[in-house]
């Protein structure tokens, strides 16, 4: 075995001893420690590749991931977990010869409470099958990335993750009730619980977003939302992207908040419907995918029936529907309450909403999915996206920043005009109703000097972002990506606020060294005073 | 900058005109100190207009200093959550004001003085609200309201008032401003402070400013209210109406509030789980069940227990005369006993108020339990003596009885653990609300 050392709290260990003890809890099977398999975790799904870790482990408990890191405290040796490994932003990329904490083998969904509608489940849990598992009670778990079909429940709890239903429905954190979680030190600490005000501090909301660095969540308790009763899925086809922006804005002055409101380009578009068959138009220089959910008047009175995937079948245009016998009784029956009304629906309001919107911005199409199917396909086509990329390049740099909704049109203009500059394809492909961008820019890393065009590029899209009044990322985090650009968003007060909770947590700077926080925030940054003492360089990608 | 493009916000809060509400910020702009990377929190040049919000900032952190023990007082609402400041402490208050809003982006931006009403109007006028909620939104600020944590009785549709926060800035216990989050409506970058303000009562940090989340106002709003003598009736109501805002449970009858578009409040409230509820239209629930504990006049033996600190300045006249509001809202305070002695060398409340705020009781309790639990309440409170937020979880208890603790969560110690040395590196000389505390032990 290729010796290794870290010079610890608790002395010199190397990495025989280590792996001696963390075998001792877990067995010689679940840590694994040859280098192929090691390398296996040099990085996550970003550009960001780290250093080999000493070993990788596959705990299944609490109790295991707390021995795990017990023996880690013990040695003063950094460890970083990881869910499945989709970060976009380097979060579990291993700096400083960690231990990696896998949380794949924790996939057990513990307990589903239809009354409270609170899951408790393992990190490694994926998130759609969270949803599928919860779908006969008509619920499911509102967050949903693009990549829900692999990433993890930890990871979103790390990453606070986001998706297109995050519009109406909030991020993870708004989902997430309570905790058990190891701490840095090998400790377990519940928090919250499943009341609604806990005593004390809120130390599941920091913990959540906290990306790997306060501890390890090892049972999380969520909430489940109940499925809508019917959904519109409307397409909404522009020629210019501004018109596209200013209709995201618009929806919003006019008081709706849709469950999603996802934006592609021209580029994006052409991409995706190469590789979807969605029948999206590939000459528009922009579509908008809005979708609204809620009760469709006549057909879905008084119960909540339908399901996340049902659709209503009126057609586009059609803001009323025929009043049956039934309707006609209930209509009756609402005015004996006290309440009386025209036989519409809030949905069909918002949707001739949202048409009126859109045609004052020149929306040149409005199509409303038909069918079920035509649904799905609709967000096939925009889940699909980043992945069709590959038909542009070999490798992409996916972007996330997010602006005020106002300023949308005003930094996409700024990052066509970056990306031309330095000479690199982008497609975009947004949260718009969040504001998010995710600029995506295509490339293949054997081309001399593209990484560093990228880069730069990527900088500078950021920096328009905060220009225009917008924050460094809105789902991905920070990681190792935008960690040293903390300071163009925070004073050196406010990360010294931000470092002096991570200190409460983690005072040895052990769980998931060198993210977040920037060199300099705090007297002394573990990682890389660890890795000068050491004579190692900092990984080549690493911007610093 | 033009000379006629300046506008100064004074500490008493100037508040944000009409014509401002059709574009981005104060007057139609965006200050800087919305944006991140503004180390000065504010101090602030766009599109020709000034607005001098970074001096109230400073001010305030000036006021709030670095060494000696110091209390920060919203409208006085919910003033004794948590305790009482004690011993020789200074107060101060946070700055007011609608600094900007901007409709497009639901986002509002305020001093954490300002009040829940103020805020409301001013957002009002582009058909937007905070679902903040309190019981007394013309005297509760939202700086009070943020620190306090309570949600209000619509929690169930809008969600606890802490994600509505985007960002905050306080003034931490060196006097420094702080900031954490971000002007947009999604951000994870870096640690979320705006979670551990929320809640924390002022004992970590004082805040200042925030900039929040906005809703729609709802097109209807309407209370409905039924017979419901067995859990069986508010869970059905629960797990069949589309996003009530509330429901409402006495054990003897339940509340319900359905917003919306008028056709969707109409088809709930003949849907066949408000049918079998027998839900009829009503004009108010009882939201005067929802005061929090409070000294009376009629409370000698408490106030005689314990004299007010002399350096105090004049309390809220909503605590006066026996009309004290929501006051020691927590069942550990009250079960803690926390003296209620500040009220008796106040001045007498006017008419008008006793009218406009509600009566307290210091019997009143406000509980938090699983929601799956709140259905085991009539077997240990009679009917009507409890209000239970359906779905939520909060119960607004009248009697003097103690919860079981079987009902209770369990306190985790190495939580508390975490959550004292948290207090501890936040104020190290303990000077941040000496004397509150947002746990029991």
């Amino acid at each position: 075995m290729e010796v290794e050392f870290a010079e610890t709290a608790g002395g010199l260990v190397g990495v025989e001893e280590l792996v001696g003890e963390l075998r001792g809890v877990l067995g010689d099977e679940r840590v694994r420690v040859d280098a192929l398999e090691r390398d296996l975790y040099l990085k996550d799904a970003s550009i960001y590749g780290g250093e080999r870790p000493a070993a990788v482990c596959f705990p299944r408990t609490t109790e295991e991931v707390a021995g795990v890191v017990g023996v880690c405290a013990a040695h003063g040796w950094p460890f970083v977990a990881r869910g499945s490994g989709t970060g976009l932003a380097g979060g579990a990329t291993p700096i400083g010869n960690p231990v990696i904490i896998a949380t794949s083998k924790m996939d057990e969904i513990i307990s589903v409470d239809e009354e409270s509608r609170i899951a408790w489940v393992q990190p490694g849990v994926l998130n759609l099958d969270l949803t599928n598992c919860a779908a006969p009670l008509g619920l499911h778990y509102a967050p949903d990335p693009s990549s829900q079909q692999v990433c993890s429940i930890g990871g979103n709890v790390a990453n606070n993750s986001g998706g297109p239903h995050c519009l109406a429905y909030g991020v993870t954190s708004a989902h997430v009730v309570a905790m058990k979680v190891v701490l840095p030190d090998g400790s377990v600490a519940v928090l919250g619980d499943e009341s609604p005000e806990p005593e004390g501090y809120d130390l599941r909301g920091v913990f959540v977003g906290s990306e790997g660095t306060l501890g390890i969540a090892t049972e999380i308790a969520v909430r489940l939302t109940p499925n809508p009763p019917s959904v519109r899925t409307m397409l909404l086809v522009f020629d210019a992207v501004s018109d596209g922006a200013a209709t995201v804005s618009g929806i919003i002055a006019a008081g709706l908040v849709p469950s999603a409101m996802e934006m592609m380009d021209r580029a994006a578009v052409q991409v995706v419907e190469a590789f979807t068959h969605a029948g999206l138009p590939t000459d528009a220089a922009a579509v908008l995918l809005v979708e609204i959910d809620g009760l469709a008047g006549e057909k879905t009175l008084g119960a909540a029936e339908g399901t996340a995937s049902e659709l209503s079948s009126e057609t586009a245009g059609g803001t009323t529907s025929g009043v049956d016998s039934e309707a006609a009784s209930r209509e009756a029956s609402a005015m004996a309450s006290g309440i009386t009304g025209e036989t519409t629906s809030g949905l069909a309001a918002s949707e001739e909403t949202i048409r009126e919107v859109a045609a004052a911005n020149n929306a040149r199409e409005v199509r409303v999915a038909a069918t079920p199917d035509e649904r799905e396909l609709f967000w096939k086509a925009r889940k699909s996206a980043f992945g069709a990329t590959s038909r542009l390049a070999p490798d992409y740099y996916l972007h996330d920043t997010v602006v005020p909704r106002t300023k949308l049109v005003e930094v996409l203009e700024k990052v066509y005009e970056i990306v031309e500059r330095y000479d690199l394809q982008v497609i975009n492909v947004l949260h718009a109703g969040d504001g998010n961008l995710h600029p995506l820019l295509s490339f293949d890393s054997r081309e001399e000097g593209v990484l560093e065009r990228v880069a730069k590029a990527a900088e500078e899209i950021m920096q328009a972002s905060l220009d225009a009044g917008g924050v460094l990322t809105g789902e991905h985090g920070i990681g190792i990506e935008k960690r040293d650009f903390m300071p163009k968003m925070f004073s050196k007060a406010d990360l010294a606020a931000q470092d002096t909770l991570r200190t409460c947590f983690d005072p040895a700077s052990l769980a998931n060294p060198s993210k977040i926080i920037p060199a300099g925030s705090r007297c002394g940054d573990f990682a890389l005073a660890y890795m000068a003492e050491a004579g190692k360089p900092l990984p080549k990608e690493v911007w610093v | 900058m033009s000379a006629a493009g300046l506008r100064t916000t004074d500490l008493g809060g100037s508040r944000l005109g009409s014509a401002g509400l059709g574009s981005t910020g104060l007057d139609g702009t965006e200050t800087d100190s919305m944006k991140p990377g503004n180390a000065d929190h504010g101090g602030t040049v766009v599109d020709g207009i000034e607005i001098s919000v970074s001096g109230l900032l400073e001010n305030f952190s000036a006021e709030v200093g670095s060494e000696d023990p110091v209390t920060v007082r919203g409208g006085g609402t919910q003033w004794e959550v948590g305790g009482l400041p004690s011993g020789d402490v200074r107060e101060v208050k946070a700055p007011s004001g609608v600094w900007s809003f901007a409709p497009a982006d639901m986002v509002v931006r305020c001093g954490a003085g300002t009040t829940v009403a103020e805020l409301n109007e001013e957002i009002g006028c582009a058909r937007q609200m905070l679902p903040l909620d309190p019981l007394c939104p013309k005297e509760a600020t939202v700086g009070g309201v943020l620190a306090v944590g309570h949600s209000g009785h619509r929690r169930l549709r809008y969600g606890p008032i802490r994600d509505l926060l985007l960002q905050v800035v306080f003034v931490d216990s060196l006097g420094q401003l702080i900031r954490s989050g971000g002007p947009t409506v999604k951000n994870v970058s870096g640690f979320d402070l705006c979670k551990l303000m929320v809640g924390s009562l002022g004992t970590l940090g004082f805040i200042a400013e925030v900039i929040l989340r906005c809703q729609p106002v709802p097109e209807t709003s309407q209370w409905f209210e039924g017979e419901a003598s067995t859990p069986d009736i508010p869970a059905k109501l629960l797990a069949e109406l589309w996003q009530p805002s509330s429901i409402l449970w006495n054990g003897e009858r339940v509340w319900v509030l359905v917003e919306g578009h008028h056709s969707d409040v109409a088809n709930q409230a003949a849907s066949p789980a408000a049918k079998a509820a027998g839900l009829r239209r009503c004009d108010e629930p009882p939201l005067l069940l929802m005061q929090h504990p409070a000294s009376t006049a009629g409370n000698s033996a408490d106030t005689a227990q314990q004299q007010p600190p002399s350096n105090l300045p004049e309390p809220h006249p909503a605590s006066t005369a026996g009309n004290s509001v929501d006051t020691a809202g927590y069942l550990n305070d009250a079960s803690a006993g926390v003296p209620s002695s500040y009220e008796s060398s106040s001045k007498p409340v006017s008419p008008e108020q006793n009218e406009t705020l509600p009566r307290g009781d210091k019997n009143n309790q406000r509980i938090s339990l699983p929601p799956s639990t709140l259905k085991h309440l009539p077997k240990h409170f009679p009917p009507g003596s409890f209000l239970a937020e359906i779905g939520v979880g909060i119960v607004h208890l009248h009697s003097d009885q103690q919860v079981p603790a079987d009902l209770l969560p369990q306190p985790d110690q190495r939580s508390l653990a975490l959550q004292r040395e948290i207090k501890t590196r936040f104020d190290p000389t303990g000077r941040m609300n000496p004397g509150r505390s947002t746990w029991a032990n």
